[in-house]
């Protein structure tokens, strides 16, 4: 289906809450798959995955030590890309070359790594499994970057020089799967109320009778 | 002050509100209009296209009218059919569009728009009035003119949608357009087209009952009549959930009245021209009807200050010495909140000149304010939020009253609902509508931190509190990004922002039919599309012409 950004962006936002994040957090989310559909990229896809791992628990959140590149994920559980890109731009200052070791679908670090390169002035090498993203790239090296890897060690270089600026990003629209769409949309139904009938009369009723 | 939600539950039209910026740009721009088709049934069943052409691009509105049954009728967003439903097209529809169009735009929510729709409407009939208008043209007479100001439209819209909604187009595919630089432009246009629809409509169904007979509305009361809306709590979470768009309203209208207050003199024709809209104004006061007693109580305030304000103005020298700012000096002292906020709409209108520009200034690029300065230091944070959410961190939060409802969306049509949180289980789907309460909480989260942490630091640990550090950073940035109030206060009235928002939409006569839920008139005065080149009121919006 032909999705706006903005029923996309609202989409994720709300899958992520249902799935559990604070909205901080989920805001973040929403913002990361905009800014992949804005490049082409299946973004919603990649958060399906990162949704069900969190379901599964198998994520961790980073902690400090994570952006100071002295740690990586516990034992058999990964990163949280969400977690992960806020705390790479809340920081805005990271070593010279960090390794993270397991992240979720690494595809959801690029659009912080990008805001991080962009907002620092710096190149970022984005490299996951053998793929490479140069974070600021255009949305054409990164489609080429599907499929989506699913967990992958990821390592951050960052490169002398002024961040590279790709070509305009300009997709308007988000074709999303519908069976991607559909498990959105359950992550995204848990954040609604249960239909009573007290709910119906209470809260939004006119008070008086809506044929006048 | 301005950021409490008594005052903006006070609010007026003003020069800057969104459906007057429209119509000065089509005029400026000389737009023109035309029927392009009209295929309706003597029933009322049928289809219509209305083009707008620009310098630029054209719009169509492209209009389904439905024959509804009198017991589907209901103005909620859980409704599933209406009288008339209206798609705004980017450009002019072919035979195809309108196939698809017609397939879809009937069932709105539960269609699928694109990218060549810009707004997805519906509306229903009156049933106090339309009736008796078809009937009365049908007759060869024109419908009763008290009846028609005591309703005023004859059809309400309950839904305007736009920005992406349901698969339309995102507002930044068509942000670079000129014409929708100001907020609310396509959905401001697509209710315009809508009341002109409406008007055919009537007289196309009174004149197929009675071709011999039937006669067309006479065109001063034809103006008279508006576009009703019945809005409901889905608008109160927008302006808490767009910040710094809120805060550029609110700011382009205190700068335009700051413009005016420095100005030392005021001309006789100014002084004039502030006069007739104060005359124009209180006649419009003494008609707007409510049941209501929260607004009957806000309509007796409302005609008490400006008789008050007549009185005062009367015998007032305006011509010199700060005369605007002097005037509003005294209102504050003189009038209640009512009478307040109608003055700064008064002082407005004899300044085009001075103000129209600041229009295009109440967008917003949202995008530039979401990203948190995480290098900023805990003790800057807490000094954010003692400067900016002082009201909040001074509320009781432990009072069951401070926390009493909850804002959350309802499965059923994703309906934006507000509940009891101490009576139903809906704590759990809370929207993040509370930012009073939220900052309180940061505020005790953020005891124990050193004052040289990182909110990056912060945040890493207590993620929980992401969101509201958020909007603390941009009610820094932006002075009026926050409703200075408790939004989930026993006594909280939903209808407040209810009509600040409808107020910068440019609606009048606002009459709640609940604490949640209130109907007002839209384009009331305003020349029709055929009319506007030649029109020269820039005050219609206050109504009658004394």
């Amino acid at each position: 289906m032909s999705l706006s950004l903005n029923e996309l962006e609202s989409l994720a936002r709300k899958a992520a809450r249902g799935a559990g994040y604070d909205w901080g957090l989920a805001e973040e989310a929403g913002r990361a798959v905009r800014w992949l559909a804005c490049h082409r990229v299946a973004g919603a896809e990649a958060l399906c995955l990162v949704l069900a791992a969190r379901q599964e628990g198998r994520l961790c959140m980073p902690v400090i030590d994570n952006l100071r590149g002295g740690a990586s994920a516990w034992g058999a559980l990964v990163l949280c890309p969400i977690a992960l890109g806020a705390a790479i731009c809340d920081f805005g200052v990271l070593p010279d070359q960090v390794d993270f070791g397991r992240v979720a679908v690494p595809l959801l670090l690029v659009p912080a790594v990008s805001a991080f390169a962009a907002r620092s002035g710096q190149a970022v090498q984005l490299s996951a499994g053998g793929l490479s993203y140069w974070c600021d790239a255009d949305g054409a090296s990164l489609a080429a970057a599907n499929p989506i890897l699913p967990d992958a060690d990821v390592t951050l270089k960052i490169r002398p020089g002024p961040a590279r600026t790709g070509g305009q990003p300009g997709h308007s629209r988000a074709v999303v799967a519908a069976g991607v769409l559909g498990q959105l949309t359950d992550f995204a139904h848990r954040t609604y109320a249960p239909a009573t009938q007290a709910s119906r009369a209470g809260a939004g009723a006119s008070g008086s009778s809506d044929a006048d | 002050m301005v950021m409490r939600l008594a005052r903006m539950g006070s609010a007026h039209q003003t020069r800057l509100s969104f459906m007057r910026v429209l119509l000065r740009r089509l005029k400026r721009e000389s737009w023109t209009f035309e029927q392009a088709r009209f295929e309706i049934s003597a029933g009322g069943v049928g289809r219509a296209v209305y083009v707008a052409h620009g310098p630029a691009h054209s719009y169509s509105l492209v209009a389904f009218a439905h024959d509804l049954p009198d017991a589907q009728r209901s103005d909620r967003v859980i409704a599933e059919a209406w009288d008339a439903t209206f798609a705004l097209f980017d450009g002019v529809p072919d035979e195809a569009d309108l196939e698809r169009l017609e397939r879809n735009v009937p069932l709105q929510e539960a269609g699928r728009i694109t990218e060549r729709e810009l707004c997805l409407s519906r509306a229903n009939r009156s049933g106090r009035l339309f009736a008796h208008v078809v009937d009365s043209l049908a007759e060869g007479r024109q419908p009763d003119a008290k009846m028609v100001a005591d309703v005023g439209y004859l059809m309400r819209t309950t839904a305007v949608y736009g920005s992406g909604k349901f698969g339309a187009a995102d507002r930044e595919v068509i942000a670079d357009r000129p014409e929708f630089a100001a907020p609310f432009q396509a959905e401001m246009l697509t209710v315009y087209l809508i009341r002109a629809f409406v008007m055919d409509l009537v007289e196309h169904l009174a004149a197929s009952r009675a071709p011999d007979l039937a006669v067309p509305l006479d065109p001063d009361l034809r103006r008279s009549f508006s576009i009703g809306n019945s809005t409901g709590l889905g608008m109160a979470p927008f302006l808490v959930n767009h910040p710094v768009l809120l805060n550029n309203w609110i700011a382009a209208r205190e700068e335009a009245v700051a413009r005016v207050c420095a100005l030392e003199t005021a001309s006789p024709v100014e002084v004039q021209a502030f006069n007739a809209v104060l005359g124009r104004a209180a006649a419009n006061a003494a008609l707007w009807k409510s049941e209501h007693g929260l607004q009957l109580e806000k309509l007796a305030d409302l005609r008490a200050d400006l008789a008050a304000l007549r009185s005062h103005v009367a015998s007032s020298d305006l011509g010199a010495d700060r005369p605007w700012m002097r005037l509003i000096e005294w209102g504050q002292v003189h009038l209640g909140l009512e009478g307040q906020e109608q003055l700064i709409a008064l002082i407005l209108e004899p300044y085009g000149d001075l103000v129209d520009d600041l229009a295009d200034a109440m967008s917003a690029d949202e995008d530039t304010a979401f990203a948190i300065d995480g290098r900023m230091p805990v003790e800057t944070l807490r000094r954010c939020l003692d400067d900016h959410y002082d009201w909040a961190l001074g509320i009781d939060w432990t009072a069951d009253a401070a926390n009493a409802r909850a804002w959350y969306v309802s499965e059923e049509k994703l309906e934006p609902r507000l509940g009891q949180r101490f009576d139903e289980p809906i704590s759990e789907f809370e929207q993040p509508l509370s930012p009073g309460r939220d900052a309180a909480r940061l505020a005790v989260a953020l005891r124990g931190w050193a004052p040289q942490a990182l909110v990056a630091e912060f945040l890493l640990a207590l993620p929980e509190h992401r969101h509201i550090v958020r909007r603390v950073q941009i009610a820094t940035k932006f002075p009026y990004a926050e409703i200075r109030d408790n939004t989930i206060d026993a006594g909280m009235l939903p209808i407040d922002m209810l009509r600040c928002k409808l107020a910068f939409f440019g609606a009048g006569r606002f009459d709640p039919r609940s604490d949640r839920w209130v109907r007002i008139n839209m384009y009331a005065g305003a020349p029709f599309p055929h009319e506007l080149a030649g029109f020269e009121d820039e005050a219609w919006a206050y109504g009658v012409r004394l």
